[in-house]
């Protein structure tokens, strides 16, 4: 790898330009394929990530920052086969819990941008954030949360009632 | 990028009149990435989720959030529409479900789960009583990939169920049939024949399953890694020399109140499965010091052992287990009546006593002293020790022993002098003296 890789230039979708080491982005599966596609050209130009926006990108370059010495993520398939940890979602990290302190709009701007940029480690993180918002919230309080509406009409909310009644929903 | 600016930015959304953009936010996310988040939900949440609007409806009964369900928690409510609802759900989706004390789940249910879930890998059916052979037959139809059942107290099981199994799942890597008392020696031949990648079999309290069952396991399954025939009284040791031979992997046994056992299988287990790792033996009354001598040179892996009431063995026994298993983690001696003050300091100048060693259960050991708890101060890793009925062992002792292990539990049970002045009705499980410690 030729040392001018070690710096790599992005432009957000609102046309800001940031310069990132290439240890800090690589945890982005999208930037690495793009630079192997690349290949040992000296010059990259300017990478476009044209469906993230300043913001959110100076966001997620932070956290790929502190997380840049994380031991990468083993085989998903793996991490799966062992029950206890699959469903756990409290096992967020104190920096990223602030991080994802953010208002909903921000939090899934940040997944959207990790999505794009296949940042598996900040994906789980996320869904698990979005995860633990759902979790213990009667149906109710989810609506209130999520500012979603309920569409139903009353028979079918009896029926749905009548059809989960075994594991006691509201 | 301020929290001021944050908010800023979204003020103006809202004084544009444009609300809309910040109600239902959410629906911005993609649809796998709401299936991602729901697969971190449990069954509860799921439910609610489901009820919230129509489209999360959708989204929280896709089946790929449901590939693995355990309905224990909510065992008493599930009946067969609830399998039912679940199946169509799921389909090829579930991996693995657990039905684990339903008890009103019957065979119909069962039937519908197997027509509809065909890449089902774990399926345990434990204590659903009500199930029968029509149950494993659908299963062996249907779900090719299953590689680990649980029957577990479903006493209406037979023979005819472990064939179904043998000649529709020959995946099947573990099988547990415990109190199926009808299960015998045909079903486990067929079983073996047909199922040969099995690893782990249990069959505990299956009267039943004698020499000619154990064999035929031995014969076609090498790969057996973990075998539990609690109470198979009537097997011999023929058979668990013939298993010692042919299965090498074999990591845990228990072969308690299986009392005819010697000396010999202790000595072709030694010979053959230095990897074994757990060893229940209690109430096999024939093994002495000479059948455990012999593991004690071989099976240097060994973790686990019970050996309660092993009557004939003395100080000797622990002298070899102290020599020759290091990883010695946890031994029940319980009315073993000959083990002494000798035994335990041996045990404890072993290569596992100071690291290692983790319970130690001693119950009903009559002869042992307050010497045994001088000896065990070393043993820096002891967690608990039961004293139960350890008639010479004084409350002063216990005492010092705590302040060496401030961390331990000690179990025993002095008779109060005077009858205790709070009588909440049950008398205490473990001694007052070292609560009050």
């Amino acid at each position: 790898m030729s040392q001018n890789m070690s710096i790599v230039r992005l432009e957000s979708s609102d046309k800001v330009l940031f310069e990132v080491h290439y240890d800090v982005i690589k945890c982005s599966e999208t930037i690495r394929k793009a630079l192997q596609d690349l290949g040992d050209e000296d010059d990259f130009g300017v990478l476009p990530v044209p469906k993230v926006s300043s913001q959110i990108l100076e966001m997620v370059l932070n956290w790929a920052t502190y997380h840049k010495n994380d031991i990468p993520k083993v085989i998903d398939e793996d991490a799966e086969e062992d029950e206890s940890m699959e469903k756990r979602t409290d096992d967020i990290c104190a920096w990223d819990t602030n991080f994802l302190n953010v208002d909903q709009g921000i939090l899934y701007e940040i997944i959207l941008a990790a999505n794009y940029l296949n940042i598996q480690n900040l994906l789980h993180t996320t869904y698990r954030t979005v995860a633990n918002m759902i979790k213990g919230k009667t149906t109710e309080q989810i609506r209130q949360t999520f500012s979603l509406v309920n569409d139903f009409t009353p028979e079918e909310e009896e029926e749905m009632r009548r059809e989960a009644d075994w594991c006691k929903w509201d | 990028m301020t929290n001021s600016g944050r908010n800023h930015h979204r003020f103006d959304q809202t004084f544009l009149g444009a609300t809309e953009l910040d109600d239902e936010l959410i629906k911005q996310l993609p649809k796998e990435v709401l299936l991602r988040v729901f697969s971190y939900l449990d069954v509860v949440s799921l439910c609610r989720c489901a009820q919230v609007c129509k489209y999360w409806n959708v989204l929280a009964l896709d089946g790929s959030s449901w590939q693995k369900i355990n309905l224990f928690d909510f065992q008493r409510d599930i009946e067969g529409p609830v399998i039912e609802n679940i199946s169509q759900r799921c389909r090829g989706f579930l991996k693995s479900l657990s039905l684990r004390g339903c008890q009103s789940v019957g065979d119909q249910s069962v039937r519908t789960l197997a027509n509809h879930c065909h890449n089902i890998e774990h399926l345990d059916l434990s204590e659903c009583k009500k199930i029968t052979d029509i149950s494993t037959q659908s299963i062996s139809r249907y779900c090719s990939k299953l590689t680990a059942i649980n029957l577990d107290s479903c006493s209406n099981i037979t023979d005819n169920s472990l064939k179904y199994l043998s000649d529709g799942c020959p995946n099947l890597m573990e099988i547990n049939v415990s109190w199926c008392h009808l299960i015998s020696e045909n079903g486990v031949e067929a079983l073996a024949r047909g199922c040969v990648k099995l690893r782990k079999f249990s069959s505990k309290g299956c009267k039943q399953i004698n020499d000619n069952a154990i064999m035929c396991l031995a014969k076609y399954c090498p790969d057996l890694m973990v075998l539990n025939l609690h109470s198979c009284e009537t097997i011999s040791d023929s058979s668990i020399r013939q298993l010692a031979a042919n299965c090498h992997k074999l990591q845990k046994l228990c072969v308690s109140k299986c009392a005819d056992l010697t000396d010999l299988s202790l000595m072709s287990l030694s010979q053959h499965n230095h990897q074994l790792n757990t060893l229940e033996v209690s109430g096999c009354r024939n093994f002495t010091d000479i059948g455990f001598q012999a593991l004690g040179r071989n099976c240097k892996y060994l973790e686990r052992m019970d050996l309660e009431e092993c009557s004939q063995i003395t100080d000797l026994t622990l002298a070899h287990l102290a020599t020759g298993c290091p990883s010695l983690e946890k031994l029940t001696l319980s009315h073993c009546e000959l083990i002494t003050d000798d035994g335990i300091r041996h045990l404890t100048t072993g290569s596992c006593a100071a690291e290692i060693l983790s319970v130690l259960e001693l119950d009903n050991c009559p002869l042992i002293t307050d010497r045994t708890l001088e000896h065990l101060v070393s043993c820096h890793n002891l967690q608990r020790i039961e004293l139960f009925d350890c008639q010479l062992i004084t409350r002063t002792a216990i005492r010092k022993l705590k302040n060496h292990l401030p961390n331990i539990k000690v179990h025993a049970y002095f008779a109060p002098g005077t009858p205790p002045a709070v009588t909440s009705g049950h008398r205490p499980r473990y001694c007052r003296c070292c609560e009050i410690l």
